[in-house]
């Protein structure tokens, strides 16, 4: 059975790098948008039971976060990207893009924005090296700072999850963060586990 | 020439690696973290450096801020997925001697090497 939770040390340090590589190429959209540096963290790779289709996000995301937003993509390689803003994460961002006095629903947009940027890019970037091609929904906002957090316990994804890879993004000298919980379905994960498979023969 | 690389990917050191001329594979080791790559280089062990920026425990900034701080007599060459360009230039500005993009290939590692002058 091909599930990325069942990934030998090789494999996963193989996918960390795929992510590595994807994740700085949206990490230099990002450092393009706000015209200043941003701060790589090392990917961290949650591997999951076959049967769960609910995204348990993490306490230390849990308690931070104000806003969420949800993108799908599709193709040979599936799943959603949620993007968990900081609570400084929208005036931050506003400011360093130069938006002063906009409201909440410019602000919806800029999250929007960037989710379509990141997501772009960090998905586009890792199917790029596992050789298929994705295209994408229109990114939502799932979770609004007025709501309840707790709306994320109530979310129900449509297919089983077999990974979330969790990454941070954090513009350098200001206090905007944003962290991608990017889920890949159990269904489309053979095409990473094959493609890393290649990649480890070669060497 | 005792070269290190390193990377916290084991994959990314194999690849890196394998794109190395046989003039520089006879004393090759390898590192984790920044703060395995200052060990080895007490240890007299590293003139030339293949340096990861995303690595945990001390990244390839601090490493090359350590480097400089010791006036190391070390030859660096940042080999990163990190790609933004004040992240090139700081890198520079630290002391590095050339800049290969992930995912790296022997062609462009022999580039660099060209450039600065190690081959």
């Amino acid at each position: 059975m091909e599930t990325l939770a069942e990934l030998t040390e090789d494999q996963r340090d193989a996918l960390q790098e795929l992510m590595n590589i994807a994740m700085g190429q949206a990490a230099e959209r990002l450092a393009l948008l706000t015209n200043t540096m941003v701060t790589l963290s090392v990917p961290f790779i949650h591997p999951l039971i076959r049967e769960q289709n609910n995204l348990a996000i993490p306490e230390h995301l849990r308690r931070s976060f104000m806003i969420v937003t949800r993108q799908s993509f599709l193709g040979e390689l599936r799943g959603e990207v949620f993007v968990c803003f900081g609570s400084m994460g929208a005036d931050e961002l506003a400011e360093l893009l130069g938006y002063k006095g906009g409201g909440l629903a410019q602000q919806d947009e800029l999250m929007l924005d960037v989710t379509n940027i990141l997501t772009g890019a960090c998905i586009s970037g890792l199917a790029r090296q596992v050789a298929t091609q994705v295209s994408y929904d229109a990114p939502s906002i799932l979770v609004h700072r007025e709501q309840e957090a707790n709306a994320l316990d109530e979310l129900n994804l449509n297919e089983h999850l077999a990974m979330v890879l969790e990454i941070r993004f954090e513009v350098q000298a200001h206090q905007f963060s944003c962290d991608l919980l990017i889920c890949i379905t159990e269904r489309t994960a053979g095409v990473v586990v094959r493609a890393i498979d290649r990649l480890l023969d070669e060497l | 020439m005792k070269v290190l690389i390193a990377d916290d990917s084991s994959m990314s050191r194999k690849m890196v690696l394998r794109s190395l001329p046989e003039s520089l594979t006879e004393d090759v080791r390898q590192a984790c973290n920044g703060s395995e790559v200052m060990e080895a280089y007490h240890a007299g062990q590293v003139d030339l450096l293949f340096l990861d920026l995303t690595m945990p425990v001390m990244d390839g900034f601090q490493t090359l801020e350590a480097l400089k701080r010791e006036d190391a007599n070390v030859v660096v060459v940042v080999i990163s997925a990190d790609i933004q360009p004040l992240a090139r230039q700081r890198v520079f500005d630290l002391g590095a001697a050339a800049f290969v993009a992930k995912p790296v290939t022997a062609e462009a590692v022999l580039n660099a090497l060209h450039v600065i002058g190690v081959l």
